[in-house]
């Protein structure tokens, strides 16, 4: 039995909840997902720079957040010495800004972009990305 | 000058002609005397010639005919004549010739005629009556042995036989038959025969007369005789007496009248060889004939000397000929040359003349006359440069004129710049008008509701109440009605001196000149000058007229608009705090706008993931169709979301402009609609961007944001203390942080759980507000990737840590 920890950051609880859902039902078998959710992106990076946290397999972290934007978590949880390049972070958020479009696209840490929701077949084709990966 | 009225070109082809017809008539000349010189030579060789061979033809046709008639004479042949038929024949034909040769000199005609008579005398005196003489000779020679020859032939004696036998026959018959009478007829017949045949003999031998008796009685005789015979014959013998009778006559006709003739000629020939000798002897022809050469030879030294003197007038030919050619080669040049020199002269004086004028006027003289009155091109050049001399200096003096007018109009309008009041603008128009055309006096009078007002002068105080209202009743009036200018120089001293009367010396004229703007006079010119109007004043300030009448209109103008901005001035200043406030309002509703809808995007997507994931199985059918409705609902909002973002996005978002912004000067915008609260809270503001004077934002968000903070710190002011704002910027860290200080009321951080940025979040109950200000701030910085923090005490303050990224978006 394999555990596959996933972590998601949005400030909204309802976007949480609905991701957290659509992943439970993806969970089979000897294959178990252990779906985390943080509202403040800060408290994520806070535990796993302490260590509180060890790094999962994959982030699905929104843009648009109150204090660090999703782009500054991931600069700071990709500078942190516990961060390998097997993690896969993917964007999930409802911008449609250019410039947002443009960031994900030159950033080296961003395996790729999802519009807020994403369907239970994009959730997952990125799981089973994220299988293949480990 | 007699030649003035030809053209140049004329002149010069008439010397040249003139010239030519000399040397043509001059080389003619020479030509003709050459020819007569030739002519002559010609004459005296070929003429002279001729008439010496002429002379000397007829001298041998003279000598031919001497010796043709010489030897004629003594041969008495005929042949020899015939050089003297020639001579005779051709000479005077020749002579005439030669008297057609000499036909010049009479003497010489004379001569030959002279020489023509002489042959005629030598002809008449000497050859004819020779040669005649020679002729009878030679016929009467002839004629004798013709005769001889008759005789001698016998023919004459045979026919006589004849007519012998015969009558012997007839007697004998006679006999026979007897008839005496017969025998005695026939006897006398032939008795009668005889003696005609004796007769006749013996005149033939001897010429006289004297023989012929007896033929011409025989002749009668037998005649008669034969009759008396005749009528005896009978038969045979008749026959006989005819065949008598027939000879009888036959001999008469043959025999004797030819040799009664030849006889007869004989004795006619008078002259014999005697004669001839005796002629020639006499030698008269010869006389005449040496006389006749002597005539020649004088005529031939005659034509000798005529040919001398024609030889010599030939050489005269020949050496006026000489003199005419050489004439003709000195004088033909000098003609050309002094030609030459006339006409260079001519040109050159002339031109010389031009050129002196061309001189003056190209110094700018301009009075200038040219002393050139030939009708030729060089005429016309000089009528030309007159004229043209004429034409620069009117030009000149228009262009005088037009540079006095130029300078009055340029000195004028710039007098008129600037910006006049009415009374100030009067005064430098009569100013400058009235020193500009050197005027003793002049005065400006306004035309408005108040009537006619005198508002500025010169050279005159401004005329009094009285002199107004004379002016108003007078010429003023009919200027303000005609509306055009009116001169008056036969003003009455009363008149002057009431207008005048600070003046030294009065005016003797004085101008009225209206100046009327679309058909309204505005404004009415004086001016008074001593000197007599005149054309180019009245142009300058018909030419002025507009400027002046543009500037008063624009000085009124002017005054109404200052009037009107000053009102309106009034009212801006009011609308301004109004507009201000409006602007903020404005301003932060946009952010809101912008800021909501892309907010909102997420409650939107949330619901409709929701719904989808809701599971209605078992959910009875009422439930199954309100969510169905929710969907639907939830996708017309977040369609109308969609909307919305895109046209806010293409509006607002990304088409504000983001530059460097100062931040003083944005500061300084945001509190220009607040001078009435920093006013009424007697706030102090502490300013200080030296740190950081500029960031990249967009400057109506840099505003609002200033507008937000502040307005929010006085606002929550302390009830204890005026309120104290420092902002001051710095560099920090990767960004520009701009730090708002204020001592107001302060805000329990702990109470507010950090929803403080949030929307709709109010602290103060007891202000008023929006709840909008703090959440578009924190929305805006976060926009650009900034961030706002906040430090507070209750009671003591609060600070705003604005933290603007420095990087360029």
């Amino acid at each position: 039995m394999k555990n596959y920890n996933i972590y998601v950051v949005d400030d909204d609880e309802n976007a949480l909840f609905i991701t957290q859902m659509l992943l439970d039902q993806l969970s089979s078998g000897d294959e178990n997902l252990n779906v985390q959710t943080f509202e403040y992106p800060v408290e994520l990076f806070d535990q796993l720079k302490s260590g509180e946290l060890s790094q999962p397999e994959l982030f699905i972290v929104d843009i648009n957040m109150p204090r660090l934007t999703g782009f500054e978590l991931i600069d700071r949880i990709t500078e942190l010495p516990s961060y390998s390049n097997d993690i896969l972070i993917y964007i999930h958020s409802t911008s449609e800004r250019e410039e947002d479009m443009e960031r994900i696209k030159s950033s080296p840490f961003i395996n790729g972009n999802y519009a807020k929701h994403m369907s239970i077949e994009n959730l997952n084709s990125l799981v089973n990305e994220m299988k293949n990966n480990h | 000058m007699i030649l003035d009225n030809y053209t140049f070109k004329q002149k010069v082809l008439g010397a040249f002609i003139l010239s030519s017809l000399f040397i043509l008539l001059s080389g003619g000349l020479a030509f003709q005397y050459t020819r007569q010189v030739d002519a002559k030579f010609e004459a005296v060789i070929k003429k002279d010639a001729v008439i010496i061979e002429n002379s000397r033809t007829l001298l041998k046709l003279v000598v031919d005919m001497e010796s043709g008639q010489k030897g004629y004479l003594i041969t008495g042949k005929e042949e020899f004549l015939e050089p003297y038929y020639k001579g005779k024949e051709k000479f005077p034909k020749l002579l005439e010739e030669q008297i057609r040769l000499v036909s010049e000199y009479p003497d010489q005609v004379e001569k030959l005629r002279d020489i023509k008579a002489k042959l005629q005398e030598w002809e008449d005196k000497a050859a004819t009556p020779e040669i005649e003489l020679a002729h009878n000779v030679a016929r009467g020679e002839m004629t004798y042995q013709e005769l001889e020859e008759q005789i001698a032939v016998g023919y004459g004696k045979k026919i006589i036989d004849e007519i012998r036998l015969q009558l012997r026959i007839l007697r004998r018959n006679f006999e026979l038959s007897g008839s005496l009478k017969g025998q005695l007829a026939t006897a006398d017949l032939l008795k009668e025969m005889l003696d005609r045949e004796t007769g006749l003999r013996g005149f033939a031998l001897t010429g006289r007369e004297s023989f012929l008796e007896p033929y011409y009685s025989g002749e009668k005789g037998f005649s008669d005789k034969f009759v008396d015979l005749y009528a005896l014959c009978k038969g045979r013998n008749k026959e006989i007496a005819t065949k008598v009778l027939q000879l009888s006559d036959r001999w008469s006709k043959k025999v004797a009248l030819k040799q009664i003739e030849s006889r007869k000629k004989l004795n006619e020939s008078p002259n014999t060889l005697e004669d001839l000798k005796l002629v020639i002897n006499e030698k008269t022809g010869k006389a005449i004939l040496d006389e006749l050469r002597q005539m020649f030879k004088e005529f031939l030294a005659i034509e000798k000397q005529k040919t001398e003197a024609r030889y010599q007038d030939a050489s005269k030919s020949s050496l006026i000929s000489w003199i005419v050619i050489i004439l003709v080669v000195v004088i033909a040049p000098i003609i050309l040359v002094f030609t030459g020199v006339k006409l260079s002269d001519y040109v050159g004086d002339n031109m010389r003349k031009l050129n002196e004028v061309a001189k003056k006027v190209s110094k700018g003289e301009r009075d200038i006359e040219i002393d050139i009155h030939s009708k030729d091109e060089i005429g016309e050049l000089a009528n030309e440069m007159q004229l043209m001399a004429h034409t620069i200096d009117v030009s000149h003096q228009k262009a005088e004129n037009r540079t006095w007018l130029l300078t009055g109009i340029n000195q004028l309008n710039e007098v008129l710049k600037g910006d006049h009041t009415i009374q100030s603008l009067a005064s430098v128009i009569i100013k400058e008008v009235t020193s500009y055309l050197k005027l003793d006096a002049g005065v400006y009078f306004e035309v408005n509701s108040k009537g006619v007002v005198p508002l500025s002068s010169r050279g005159v105080p401004l005329p009094q109440n009285e002199n107004r209202e004379l002016l108003r009743d007078g010429v003023l009036k009919d200027v303000l009605e005609s509306k055009v200018y009116k001169l008056y120089d036969n003003l009455n001293a009363e008149f002057l001196t009431v207008k005048f009367s600070a003046l030294e010396v009065s005016p003797s004229t004085v101008l009225f000149f209206p100046l009327v703007k679309d058909d309204k006079v505005l404004a009415v010119l004086e001016l008074g000058f001593r000197e007599h109007f005149e054309g180019h004043i009245q142009e300058y300030l018909v030419e002025v007229q507009n400027a002046i009448v543009t500037s008063i209109v624009t000085c009124y103008n002017r005054q109404k608009l200052q009037e009107l901005a000053e009102e309106t001035d009034r009212q801006a200043k009011g609308l301004n705090v109004q507009s201000k406030k409006l602007q903020t309002a404005n301003d932060e509703l946009k952010q809101l706008n912008y800021i909501t809808s892309h907010n909102l995007k997420t409650p939107v997507t949330n619901i409709e993931a929701l719904l989808s994931m809701l599971n209605l199985e078992g959910e009875s059918s009422m439930n199954q169709e309100l969510v169905g409705r929710i969907n639907k609902s939830t996708q017309s909002m977040k369609e109308t979301l969609k909307g919305l973002n895109e046209v806010i996005d293409v509006k607002e978002g990304y088409s504000i402009p983001v530059s460097n912004q100062s931040f003083s000067e944005c500061y300084e915008k945001a509190i220009e609609g607040m001078s009435n609260e920093i006013d009424s809270t007697q706030a102090q503001l502490i300013v200080d961007f030296s740190k950081a004077k500029e960031v990249f934002f967009p400057e109506i968000h840099l505003v609002s944001i200033f507008q937000n903070l502040i307005s929010n710190a006085l606002k929550y002011k302390s009830n204890d203390r005026s309120p104290r704002i420092v902002v001051s910027s710095s560099l920090e860290d990767g960004y520009t942080l701009v730090k708002i200080k204020d001592n107001g009321l302060g805000i329990d951080l702990e109470l507010m759980e950090g929803k403080l940025f949030g929307l709709y979040q109010r602290y103060h109950t007891k202000q008023e507000g929006t709840g909008v200000g703090l959440y578009l701030v924190k929305s805006t910085l976060e926009n650009y990737n900034g961030k706002i923090e906040v430090e507070s005490q209750v009671g003591e303050g609060t600070t705003f840590y604005l933290y603007f990224a420095n990087e360029e978006l």
